[in-house]
């Protein structure tokens, strides 16, 4: 047990004497110089006192030190040096490390009362803008000045007890190497001025005779503060470093934050926060090219370096990597507010062939839109008593409708109500009412041609075919041949038709619209979740592949045949509307319309006009 | 009589014509699944129907059946959508679309 206390008895003796201070104070001066002592101890207890005073006395201070030590230099310069070392060491929590720092360097076996002395020291300079009293107390050996003011007696006092540790130190000879041993750093440049700052003071009007029999080691001393110094600075980081580098990435993050939204905006930037980190990184190495070329490896040192003087030093280490990034970004931020806010570059003008034909494409759709009357916007009610025959039917029991091969139930017809989705009866039996629409349409037709221009004029209705939502199914999970699919046509000629219309149904979860347009050699996917349909055309190419071999003995000619997508297809904003936005996307194509007129806010609307129509086993021909 | 009968399809329940002969009919499951059924060519379909689905042990409404890609309707008969002897019948269970969130 007692092994164990010892050791922690040790750690505390430091404290213990730190503790100790006034005590310590008198009883070791009392012995020496009992009248200054007395003095003394009463100045450092009104020191106590009066601190709020010293702050501003402290500056006085300083001024007074400097005008003693400093007598030959500049007033400029003595600015510049008191600025520096403001910048150096502002707050009091740096000055108590310093000071304590310092103390237990210089401080000998810590039960001798001299230690006891220079803790006290240390304790008494804990005060703001004392440095310069704690720095350089070396530089005022006399003990002559304590006749002045509180805080000269306070310097005095610490120059003596310096002194006194001085001559027991162990660890004096051993630390006067360090300096010149330590690699050269911001501060080491500074070293010659401070030795003409801190060399020899004027001579003090009085010396003790033991001061003068040790003036080499006083030198000694010297080169001991500084190495002290210089350690210092070496080793202990700026205390606001961290809190200061916080705030650059904090900064740097809402830039990045800025650019990202701007690029989202902008460019439609689809990629998440993390590739778009990732961009902007890349992009800043591609645009550092000088930078890369100066510093080839961090690990070098830069000469230049050497020979710039202070404040290009100092202009160097903010140029530091950090700072250039953080100038980048706020550069590629202002640009891109730029952009964005100013009118857009007008677009160079180079078109290919595919080019040109959008060109004319689009130049037809305005001339066919204009032919075509503008589909006004849907409403948002069916006449009133249409609405009252919706609430029947919805309430009937039973089998609701009949029309060709499909009926209706009721326990289908509810799906038709917002937020459930549709079953294969509903689309089929839509669908069967589409085709019953073109089929009644072609037979109206004066000649029955499969033109398609000319159906467009007379009924705006297209000779389709439409093949029911099992057909996928089938045509996915046994193919062409062991499907039997060829039967499926066997009353029924594609080729001759302007378009096949097909409900796809994706593994029970999602309906999408295909359509086969012969007219246009598309194979088309209209899909309201805008998902990647490639599947689709592969496999009604393989199709109409298959069925042309089958019906017309000949491969199918693919030329000129394109997959075709439309980039505003209406889209579903929840996850049960697809089958709605499926017949209606069938149902406007079999009107041979391009676009669509509905969107997320019709579908409510669409719901009960497609009971409506299930139920009178009609489609509505208004709009 | 059977002409009759094609022209005005069955009002009534039972109307079988046995100057016909029986022919031979598939019934395959979406999962592959095989059932033969031997079936006059005048027999409405939904006798065939009703007994498949009962051998699988599911209601009529909750499956469908296709004849080349054609929905069958209770009223259908072999004859009626010209079927053949070993022709299949396409048995397929009700499809849905969405999203459950």
């Amino acid at each position: 047990m007692n092994d164990r206390k010892r050791p922690a008895l040790e750690q505390l003796s430091s404290v213990r004497a730190a503790k100790q201070q006034r005590t310590g104070l008198l009883s070791a001066n009392g012995e020496r110089q009992s009248p200054a002592v007395a003095k003394t101890a009463a100045l450092v207890s009104r020191w106590n006192r009066i601190y709020h005073d010293l702050k501003e006395l402290g500056k006085d201070t300083i001024l007074l030190i400097s005008g003693r030590v400093v007598p030959s230099e500049s007033p400029e310069e003595f600015i510049e040096q008191q600025g520096s070392s403001q910048t150096l060491s502002p707050s009091p929590e740096l000055l108590t490390q310093s000071g304590t720092a310092v103390t237990a360097q210089v401080e000998s076996p810590p039960t001798t009362p001299d230690s006891a002395h220079s803790f006290a020291v240390s304790q008494s300079s804990l005060r703001p803008t004392n440095l310069y009293a704690t720095s350089s107390y070396s530089s005022l050996p006399s003990t002559s000045h304590f006749t002045f003011t509180p805080r000269n007696h306070h310097l005095h006092y610490s120059s003596q007890s310096s002194e006194i540790s001085f001559p027991t130190s162990s660890s004096i000879h051993r630390l006067p190497i360090t300096p010149s041993s330590s690699s050269p750093n911001l501060y080491s440049s500074r070293r010659p001025r401070k030795k003409s700052a801190m060399g020899p003071p004027p001579d003090p009007p009085a010396s003790t005779s033991f001061f003068r029999s040790t003036s080499v080691l006083e030198k000694n001393l010297q080169s001991l503060k500084m190495g002290q110094h210089s350690r210092h600075y070496k080793t202990r980081p700026h205390i606001y470093v961290e809190r200061h580098k916080q705030e650059i990435k904090k900064k740097l993050e809402a830039t990045r934050d800025e650019l990202f939204k701007l690029a989202q905006q902008k460019r439609g930037f689809k990629s998440d926060r993390k590739d778009f980190d990732s961009y902007l990184d890349y992009s800043y190495m591609l645009e550092q090219p000088e930078k890369k070329a100066r510093f080839t490896s961090p690990s070098m040192i830069d000469l230049r370096s050497e020979y710039a003087s202070d404040e290009e030093k100092i202009r160097v280490r903010r140029n530091s990597e950090s700072s250039n990034r953080e100038q980048w970004l706020e550069r590629k931020l202002e640009i891109a507010q730029k952009m964005l806010n100013g009118p857009r570059p007008p677009p160079v003008w180079s078109p290919s062939l595919d080019d040109l034909k959008l060109r004319q494409r689009s130049k037809d759709d305005l001339i066919e839109q204009r032919l075509r009357p503008q589909r006004p916007p849907l409403p948002s009610l069916l006449p009133s008593e249409d609405e009252i025959k919706v609430q029947a039917l919805l309430n009937q029991p039973g089998v609701i409708s009949k029309y060709a091969r499909e009926q209706v139930l009721n326990q289908d017809l509810v799906r038709l109500k917002p937020g459930s989705w549709l079953n294969d009866e509903i689309i089929n039996f839509y669908g069967a009412l589409i085709l019953g629409r073109s089929d009644a349409s072609k037979e109206n037709g004066d000649n029955g041609t499969v033109n398609g221009v000319v159906n467009v004029k007379k009924g705006k209705v297209l000779n389709v075919h439409y093949f029911t939502t099992f057909f996928w199914q089938k045509l996915t999970r046994d193919g062409y041949e062991k499907g039997r699919l060829a039967k499926w046509t066997k009353k029924v000629d594609l080729f001759s038709k302007d378009a096949v219309l097909i409900p796809v149904n994706h593994d029970n979860t999602h309906w999408t619209a295909a359509a086969i347009n012969f007219r246009q050699k598309r194979i088309e996917s209209y899909d309201s979740m805008f998902l990647d349909r490639s599947a689709v055309f592969k496999v009604l190419r393989g199709y109409l592949d298959a069925e042309h071999r089958n019906k017309k003995k000949a491969p199918f000619d693919f030329t000129g045949w394109q997959d075709y997508v439309v980039k505003d297809t209406p889209q579903q904003e929840n996850g049960y509307d697809c089958g709605v936005f499926t017949c209606q996307f069938l149902e406007s194509l079999s009107r041979g319309e391009e676009t669509f007129n509905f969107t997320q806010d019709d579908i409510p609307y669409l719901r009960r006009r497609m009971i409506w129509e299930i139920g009178h086993s009609k489609l509505r021909t208004d709009p | 009589m059977s002409e009759e009968q094609q022209q005005v399809p069955f009002t009534q329940e039972d109307v079988k014509s046995g100057d016909d002969t029986p022919i031979n009919v598939k019934v395959v499951s979406s999962s592959g699944e095989e059932v033969f059924f031997k079936i006059k060519r005048v027999t409405p379909l939904r006798k065939l129907l009703g007994a498949y689905a009962s051998k699988v042990g599911k209601d009529t409404q909750s499956i469908r059946f296709l004849y080349d890609g054609a929905r069958i309707s209770a009223t259908d008969t072999p004859k009626s959508l010209e079927m053949e002897d070993n022709d299949t019948i396409d048995v397929m269970v009700e499809q849905v679309g969405g999203y459950s969130s």
